[in-house]
């Protein structure tokens, strides 16, 4: 792994609603390698999205950073003031939107939308940034810039305008690009397209990309490094061969069983069982252990940590630890795994 | 793909401009909306007509020529809308008074609308006790039947032109604070919102640049229609002796004149106020149409 750009260091995010504190992101830590596509993944609920925001300190009102540190190129994000996030935002550190349709502002044109980044972080005049939207435009691949420079929004198809959007993030040359589900409403050809841009703007331009889906086929096709979360906390960070090839925890398991396969015959699929735990009554101990088909006491009694196993891998799980109390063998979805001690 | 677009489109194709002919096309369907819109139309132009600068070539009369011998005259061809008590010609008082009564309107619905507007963005986006401070403010005025409030604030300020725009403003400010809110609350909540977030634009440029251009037709017809209530509102305290005092030929102070005489010569009042109605109604009207053009939803 490279010299990290962004390491998010022991993250904790809070809303604060009428029935009180809600942990949506509690204790996250994960480095962000330079030039390479992190992935995170997890339900809807279980804190990517805030994750991310927490980045660029976008969240709503009621949404606090309560502990942790977020250091970009050795700078505390969480300790600057909103003047100074400014200048970070969609010029060092840049996001796309999960929603092409309403992610662009339909009152003005994409020309404009564009260059109001570089006329911001970049002190471009009028002239220039308009010559560099069309310059933009032509790299994530719209056709006849020229024109399409001029258009509004609604004049163009989901797939552009998500090229749009993604134009307006590489606008100021980030050194971070996030990427919060950026292929989700769009159909598949599409997609496939979007994700292959952002593969090649990476390497054109060397950024770190962190890439949050829910969508694990995406993450196979786009990530270095992966890190799993569940009800607000990661539970497996690995690289992204390992994780597919032999994933750990129980949730990782679970999640990869649950998709469709090719290369095996299938009647019907096997989601997890379960929901998420409710944000206002987490289980004292393992989050994922009502859920889990192996969990045992100790696991329903304290909560395990994020601990580097030999292979480098990070996960959260007793079964891996001396502590385990269960049976030696548990069989996981189908899959068998030896405990730790 | 690029290839048919090109060709599609014709090189000078300006979608602002398609806008506006858009606009204009549904604007035309509607014909109340198309004779409120003339109706205004005229209303300036006679305000023109009422200036110093013209009036006296095309007009007979002086609007303040006092022709006591003709007093109470009856509408007839020398004086069409007939004359008051001091025998000036109501007709010509009533051209005079166009321009005081569209400028009270225009003004204070400018003046109030943009407090409202600023008011409601502000509190619309930030939320929060901000919004709590402002728009509990904005139901303490809108507690008050408008022309109370409108009546109150002149006999503190004193009654004058000048104290009667800012009355009218004042009065109309929650009315504007109140739909733009709303507005405000539904698009902050779009996406595009955040994405300007993330590349780093500033709370007041989001607010000025991409949040006002979004809620701007509700406010148009929303001034449209308050220019109605402000003309209704300001003639209202003229009639109550509040506002323009006689002898400026205002509608509502001249109904007040008229007032004694109204047995003998209805005339008098039947005039004034019979035009205060046809200026409410023509904004009103045009509101309506307004409304009905720039709403997506209404497009068939």
């Amino acid at each position: 792994m490279s010299e990290p750009i962004l390491r998010v260091n022991n993250l904790r995010t809070s809303f604060f609603t009428d029935d009180g504190e809600v942990k949506a992101v509690d204790g996250v830590t994960f480095d962000v390698p330079k030039g390479e596509t992190i992935g995170i993944v997890g339900e809807s609920g279980s804190g990517k999205s805030i994750t991310s925001l927490s980045i660029l300190r976008l969240l709503a009102s009621n949404g606090k950073i309560m502990g942790g540190e977020i250091l970009f190129k050795g700078e505390d994000l969480v300790k600057k003031s909103e003047k100074e996030m400014r200048n970070v935002r969609g010029n060092a550190i840049s996001m796309i939107f999960q929603e092409p349709m309403t992610s662009l502002n339909p009152v003005f044109t994409v020309g404009y939308q564009i260059s109001e980044a570089l006329i911001k972080h970049k002190k471009m005049s009028k002239k220039q940034a308009h010559a560099r939207s069309i310059e933009l435009l032509e790299l994530v691949g719209i056709p006849s810039p020229e024109t399409r420079v001029d258009n509004y929004p609604h004049e163009l198809s989901g797939g552009m305008r998500q090229r749009v959007m993604i134009a307006m993030a590489l606008a100021c040359d980030p050194e971070v690009l996030i990427a919060d589900e950026p292929t989700t409403a769009l159909d598949v050809t599409i997609q496939a397209q979007i994700l292959t841009l952002m593969k090649q703007l990476q390497e054109r331009i060397g950024m770190s990309i962190i890439f949050i889906t829910h969508d694990l086929g995406v993450v196979a096709e786009t990530c270095d490094y992966v890190a799993v979360m569940y009800a607000g906390q990661i539970v497996e960070y690995s690289d992204v061969v390992s994780l597919f090839k032999k994933p750990s925890h129980p949730y990782t398991i679970g999640l990869l069983n649950s998709l469709p396969r090719h290369d095996i015959d299938q009647d019907e699929l096997e989601p997890i069982l379960g929901n998420v735990p409710s944000v206002h009554d987490m289980p004292t101990g393992c989050r994922f252990a009502p859920r889990c088909p192996a969990a045992s006491d100790i696991c329903r009694a304290k909560m395990p940590e994020l601990v580097k196993r030999e292979n480098g891998n990070d996960i959260r799980c007793w079964l891996y630890t001396d502590e385990w109390d269960g049976e030696k063998e548990v069989d996981l979805y189908g899959q068998k795994r030896i405990a730790q001690s | 793909m690029s290839k048919q677009v090109e060709t599609a489109t014709p090189a000078k194709y300006n979608p602002k401009l398609e806008y506006y002919k858009e606009l204009w096309r549904q604007l035309r369907k509607n014909k109340a909306a198309v004779v409120g819109g003339g109706f205004i139309v005229l209303f300036i132009l006679i305000s023109i007509i009422g200036t110093p600068w013209i009036g006296p070539h095309v007009l007979t009369y002086a609007p303040d020529a006092v022709d006591i011998p003709n007093k109470l005259q009856p509408p007839s061809a020398d004086h069409w809308f007939g004359t008051d008590n001091y025998g000036r010609d109501i007709f010509t008082r009533i051209i005079y008074g166009m321009k005081l009564t569209l400028f009270i309107g225009f003004t204070s619905v400018a003046i109030g609308g943009i407090f409202g507007v600023i008011f409601g963005v502000v509190a619309g986006y930030f939320g929060g006790w901000v919004d709590t401070i402002i728009m509990r403010i904005m139901d303490v005025l809108l507690a008050f039947p408008g022309i109370l409030l409108a009546l109150a604030i002149v006999s503190v300020l004193g009654g004058s032109i000048q104290n009667m725009i800012i009355a009218v403003s004042i009065y109309s400010v929650p009315a504007f604070a109140r739909i733009v809110r709303g507005s405000t609350l539904s698009v902050r909540k779009l996406e595009y919102i955040d994405a300007m977030k993330a590349l780093g634009a500033s709370h007041t440029r989001i607010i000025f640049k991409h949040i006002l251009p979004n809620v701007m037709s509700p406010i148009i017809v929303q001034a449209t229609m308050r220019i109605a209530s402000a003309v209704l509102t300001a003639s209202g305290l003229s009639f109550l002796g509040l506002g323009v005092k006689p002898p400026t030929p205002e509608w509502g102070a001249m109904m007040n004149e008229g007032r004694n005489f109204m047995r003998e010569s209805p005339h008098v009042i039947m005039f004034p106020g019979m035009m205060i109605v046809i200026v409410v109604l023509a904004f009103n009207i045009f509101g309506d149409g307004l409304r009905d053009a720039l709403d997506p939803k209404m497009k068939k």
